[in-house]
C-alpha cells in the first residue's frame, strides 16, 4: 500500500475480509486442469506443448538435409 | 450455484461417487455437468434448503443476509427434500476463522449478465440440432450425451411446480418472459437481445420496478472512479466525494431491498441464477460438449461464439464483457445490498488499493465497453436559463436499449 493510505479501521478490515470470503465462496472451478496423462493425473498443457515442440525441433535437426534439385 | 458446486466437487474429487467418468469430470472442474438429471434436480432442492437454513438461523446476526425468503418458507420448507443426495456434503459453508459467512449464491445480476450473452438461445439451438437431426453429427462422448439430456430435461422443459425450479405454470408459461420480468423489476432493464425471431420480446413490465437502477449505478461508478483517480493525491484539489458514494450506495441498496420485501423474487433469483450458472459452467472451460462441438477456445466468449456459429446465431459483440462482469457485479451488489458502503467511512474501500478496488476497476472498464458509455468521464449536465424538468441522466429503459446492440 502507498504511504499516504490511511490505516484501515477495524470495521473496514472486517469488511475487506468479508469481501474476500464472499469472493472465495462464489468462485468457480479451476478449469485449466483439463489435460491428464495416462495415469489420470492432471498434466500441464504448456509443458506438454513445449515437449512436443522440442521433440519436433530435435527431429528436424536429425533429419537428413534435403537435396536441392539441380 | 453450479459454478460453486463444480469447484467444491473439484476440491473434494476423492469424495465424488458415480464412477470414473463423473470423478474425472469433477477433477476437470465440470462435475455437475456429468451427473444424472435426477441428481441435478435433487441438488437444486438441496441447495435451496441450504440457503433457507442460512437465512433462517445460522447467520441472522451478521450484516450480510443470505437471501430473504418468502414468508411461507420461514418455518422451513425442508419437507421438499427428503432424499438429499450424498453431494449435499459438498455444498458446505466455507468458513473463515473469526468471520461468519452466510451461504450465498450469486446475485440476480449474474443471471442477467450471463443471459445477455445470448447463451440460453444458443444452447437451445444446439440441442435442437442434436435432437432433430445429424447436421452437427452425433454426440459420441458419454459425458456430452449426459449434458444434453440434463440440459434439455431441466432447463428447456417445465418442472414439477411443487419443486423449487417449477416456475412454469399457466400463470407464467414462458420461462424467458419470467426471467425478463425479474430483471425488469430488479434492474429496470430488458435483455440486450431480442427473442428468437429478433422481435422485441413480450413480457410483463410492472410499475413496481427499479427503472432508475442503471443511471444510479453509473453515477456510483463515476464517483468511485473519481476516488480511484485521486487516491494517491497528496497535494492539490481532491474531488473524491465519500458522502456521494455512500449516498448512491444507499440508494442502490434501498432499490434492491424494496423488491425483496417478504422474500419476493428469492425463489426466482435462485432458479434463474442456477440456470445461467449451468450454461456459464458449460463454456467456462473446454467441457465435454464444447470439445464435441469443436468449439475449443481460450475464453468462455470464444467457446460460445464458435458454438453459435454452428447454429447460425449471432452473439453480442460485447459478450466477453458480460462474462467478465457477471461474477464481479454479483459480489458488488451483494455487498451494496448488505449496506456495506452505506456509511461515508467505508466508501474509501471502493477506491483505495485492495481487492474491492481491483474489482471496481474491472467493473468500470467492462461496463464502459459493454454500454459504450465511459464511466471514467465526468457526467455532462446540460443547463438552461429556464428551469426545466428534463434530467440528463438516462432512464433505465433508455440505458438498457443502448447496452449493446447485437
Amino acid at each position: 500500500m502507498s504511504t499516504n493510505i490511511p490505516e484501515l479501521s477495524t470495521e473496514q478490515k472486517l469488511l475487506l475480509r468479508l469481501y474476500e470470503a464472499l469472493r472465495d465462496q462464489l468462485r468457480g472451478p479451476d478449469v485449466r486442469r483439463i489435460n491428464r496423462g495416462d495415469d489420470g493425473q492432471p498434466t500441464d498443457r504448456r509443458a506438454v506443448r513445449t515437449a512436443v515442440v522440442a521433440e519436433a525441433m530435435e527431429a528436424d535437426a536429425q533429419a537428413p538435409p534435403v537435396e536441392e534439385e539441380a | 450455484m453450479f459454478v460453486q458446486l463444480a469447484r467444491l466437487m473439484q476440491k473434494e474429487e476423492h469424495l465424488v461417487r458415480g464412477g470414473g467418468a463423473v470423478r474425472r469430470a469433477a477433477g476437470e472442474g465440470f462435475g455437475p455437468l456429468a451427473l444424472h438429471p435426477r441428481q441435478v434436480a435433487d441438488l437444486l432442492e438441496t441447495a435451496w434448503l441450504d440457503v433457507q437454513n442460512c437465512a433462517i438461523g445460522v447467520d441472522q446476526d451478521w450484516a450480510v443476509p443470505g437471501v430473504g425468503l418468502p414468508t411461507w418458507c420461514a418455518g422451513g420448507c425442508g419437507t421438499w427434500i427428503d432424499n438429499a443426495p450424498a453431494y449435499f456434503d459438498l455444498i458446505h459453508r466455507q468458513r473463515v476463522p473469526g468471520i461468519r459467512i452466510p451461504c450465498r449464491f450469486d446475485h440476480l445480476i449474474y443471471a442477467y449478465l450471463i443471459e445477455n450473452t445470448r447463451i440460453y438461445e444458443v444452447m437451445m439451438r444446439v440441442l435442437s440440432e442434436f435432437v432433430h437431426g445429424e447436421r452437427l453429427g452425433v454426440l459420441q462422448d458419454p459425458l456430452a450425451q449426459v449434458w444434453a439430456a440434463t440440459t434439455e430435461a431441466l432447463f428447456y422443459a417445465p418442472q414439477d411446480p411443487l419443486g423449487i425450479s417449477g416456475l412454469v405454470t399457466w400463470v407464467r408459461p414462458d420461462p424467458r418472459a419470467s426471467r425478463r420480468n425479474a430483471y425488469w423489476r430488479m434492474f429496470g432493464v430488458p435483455l440486450v437481445h431480442n427473442g428468437p425471431r429478433d422481435e422485441p420480446y413480450p413480457f410483463h413490465r410492472p410499475s413496481a420496478s427499479n427503472t432508475a437502477f442503471v443511471s444510479t449505478l453509473e453515477e456510483f461508478m463515476r464517483e468511485v472512479w473519481r476516488g480511484i483517480e485521486n487516491a494517491n493525491n497528496q497535494v492539490g484539489p481532491k474531488s473524491t466525494d465519500d458522502a456521494a458514494i455512500a449516498t448512491l450506495a444507499q440508494r442502490l441498496g434501498s432499490m434492491l431491498r424494496d423488491r425483496r420485501q417478504a422474500g419476493t423474487l428469492a425463489r426466482e433469483e435462485f432458479v434463474h441464477v442456477a440456470t445461467m450458472a449451468w450454461f456459464h459452467l458449460t463454456v467456462m472451460g473446454n467441457s465435454p460438449i464444447v470439445r464435441e462441438l469443436r468449439a475449443v477456445a481460450d475464453t468462455p466468449e470464444g467457446r460460445l461464439r464458435k458454438m453459435a456459429q454452428h447454429v447460425g446465431l449471432p452473439v453480442p459483440v460485447v459478450a466477453e464483457n458480460f462474462f467478465e462482469l457477471a461474477p464481479l457485479m454479483s459480489r458488488l451488489l451483494i455487498m451494496i445490498e448488505a449496506r456495506a458502503f452505506d456509511i461515508t467511512a467505508n466508501a474509501p474501500l471502493l477506491y483505495l488499493p485492495g481487492p474491492i478496488r481491483d474489482d471496481m476497476m474491472m467493473i468500470i472498464s467492462n461496463w464502459s465497453q459493454a454500454t459504450g458509455r465511459d464511466m471514467k468521464a465526468r457526467k455532462v449536465v446540460t443547463t438552461s436559463r429556464r428551469p426545466v424538468a428534463v434530467v440528463s441522466a438516462p432512464s433505465g429503459l433508455r440505458a438498457a436499449a443502448t447496452l449493446a446492440p447485437v
